[in-house]
């Protein structure tokens, strides 16, 4: 486990909203990649797995749902920002503590591994599992 | 701002050193820059575009110049700027060559706008992509460089087709950016140290390391790592860490850099800890330095720590720091022999 893994969900990463979690994820990779880049979120929540077909991201103010990020390969996430997973609960969680256990998937575009019809980018993984207290969110 | 002696080669940093630094609340680049002049670790700045640069290879007239006089304020110079080929950005295929060719232009054009005279990529080992990379050069009266990183060393198969290739264009524009990590004695020991800490086996710590060391070619030494870890019941997690072992440090002979110094347009000084005595335990920098005196090299040597990959127990800085030390006095060091020997 690298630095940068300890840096992908912070103290501070998770929100209470009106319709379920906001959980802010910074990236385990040193450079800016294209959103087309994240390629894994295997997410749960206290034990409950979030659907990644039911995810939206947040990112540089505007919003995609997880399964229709093929076409952003020209939106970056940038080293600095974080990015912001939306995950609907049908009862609204509280705050306090949450465990968080995130597979972290990025795929690396310019690292191909593999030869002739193999060839694909390096997938990143990162592994969080942690348990950090849920504030109050006002948007979304 | 200290400088080496006239005709050695010249000392700088990447940024790339700093990258936990960067995600500190209080970073900006301007800050990390001025850092770099109360340091001493210039004159040489090199960066990677995608890791320091907002909205890369786009920069504004104003960034552009702000950052131009910066660096000028500072004393220090613009070296070589870390560009990617995103082969993979698009889900559904890869860049063609005529794409990837645009993306790297983009990049060339973006760093020249910054004042830096060298970018440095991968790049596709087509007669066609070098021919259009050697165009793009001349067009923008710059020079690229493709790093040979470990697991590559000057003999790989994709090094040798390279130098074919930018032979056959004629241009003096396209050459190597050697990294110090093709040319180790043995895996740094604080990584070793990493694994240890994390609850990595004994067993196999101690077989990622006499594979390391043995004469054997890079598939061979896979090969072998995958059926002894596996025979010793190694997680997929476990091996996959260690694998990295075997393809981040490389073990060419130091000396052997001497063969591609005809075609070295800069180097990285790729570097994991600097000792109580001053010296980096894995990487040879004494030999190291006397092949580039030797060879009469004067570009730049980037101060590349890259121990941030697996710890944050130091600073980027004072290691840095610590190997430019290092560098320096063996630089003077290499000069003396240098004068003796043509006497």
């Amino acid at each position: 486990v690298g630095p940068l893994d300890k840096d992908v969900v912070r103290d501070d990463a998770l929100f209470a909203t009106a319709d379920g979690f906001a959980l802010e994820i910074h990236s385990h990779w040193y450079r800016a990649l294209p959103l087309t880049s994240l390629a894994v979120v295997d997410l749960s929540i206290d034990g409950e797995r979030v659907d990644p077909a039911a995810l939206t991201v947040e990112a540089n103010g505007k919003t995609y749902p997880f399964d229709q990020l093929e076409d952003r390969y020209d939106d970056w996430w940038f080293t600095t920002d974080a990015v912001t997973l939306h995950i609907p609960r049908a009862n609204a969680p509280a705050n306090g503590s949450h465990r968080i256990e995130l597979d972290l998937g990025l795929s690396i575009p310019y690292l191909i591994v593999g030869r002739g019809e193999d060839r694909k980018p390096l997938l990143a993984s990162s592994h969080t599992d942690r348990t950090v207290v849920a504030t109050e969110r006002k948007t979304k | 701002m200290t400088l080496t002696p006239e005709g050695l080669p010249k000392l700088g940093i990447t940024l790339f050193s700093l990258t936990l630094e960067m995600r500190r609340p209080d970073y900006s680049l301007e800050n990390m820059v001025r850092r770099v002049k109360e340091l001493d670790l210039g004159p040489g700045v090199e960066l990677v575009g995608f890791q320091s640069l907002r909205g890369w290879p786009q920069v504004s007239d104003d960034f552009a110049s702000d950052f131009r006089n910066l660096l000028d304020e500072c004393e220090l110079l613009p070296t070589a700027m870390s560009m990617n080929l995103d082969l993979a950005r698009r889900r559904d295929r890869f860049m063609t060559e005529d794409e990837g060719l645009a993306y790297l232009e983009a990049q060339m054009a973006a760093a020249k706008k910054l004042g830096f005279p060298i970018g440095k990529s991968a790049i596709l080992s087509t007669p066609r992509f070098v021919e259009g990379l050697a165009r793009i050069t001349d067009r923008l009266d710059m020079t690229f460089g493709v790093e040979v990183h470990s697991p590559e060393s000057v003999d790989s198969p994709h090094v040798q087709e390279l130098w074919g290739l930018f032979d056959a264009t004629g241009s003096p524009r396209l050459g190597f950016v050697p990294d110090f990590s093709a040319s180790m004695h043995d895996v740094p020991p604080s990584l070793i140290g990493a694994h240890r800490a994390s609850g990595m086996p004994e067993e196999l710590i101690a077989l990622v390391g006499e594979v390391w060391h043995s004469d054997s070619t890079m598939p061979e030494k896979f090969a072998r790592f995958a059926q002894e870890a596996t025979a010793l019941g190694a997680s997929p997690g476990d091996m996959g860490k260690l694998n990295m072992v075997l393809t981040m440090h490389g073990r060419m002979d130091p000396r052997r850099w001497d063969e591609l110094m005809p075609k070295v347009v800069h180097v990285h000084g790729k570097f994991y800890e600097i000792d109580e005595q001053g010296n980096e335990p894995s990487i040879d920098h004494e030999t190291i330095m006397d092949v580039l005196v030797q060879a009469g090299y004067t570009g730049y040597i980037s101060s590349e720590w890259e121990g941030h990959a697996y710890t944050d127990a130091v600073s980027g800085w004072d290691m840095c720091r610590a190997q430019q030390d290092l560098m320096r006095r063996l630089l003077a060091q290499a000069a003396d022999k240098r004068v003796t020997h043509a006497h």
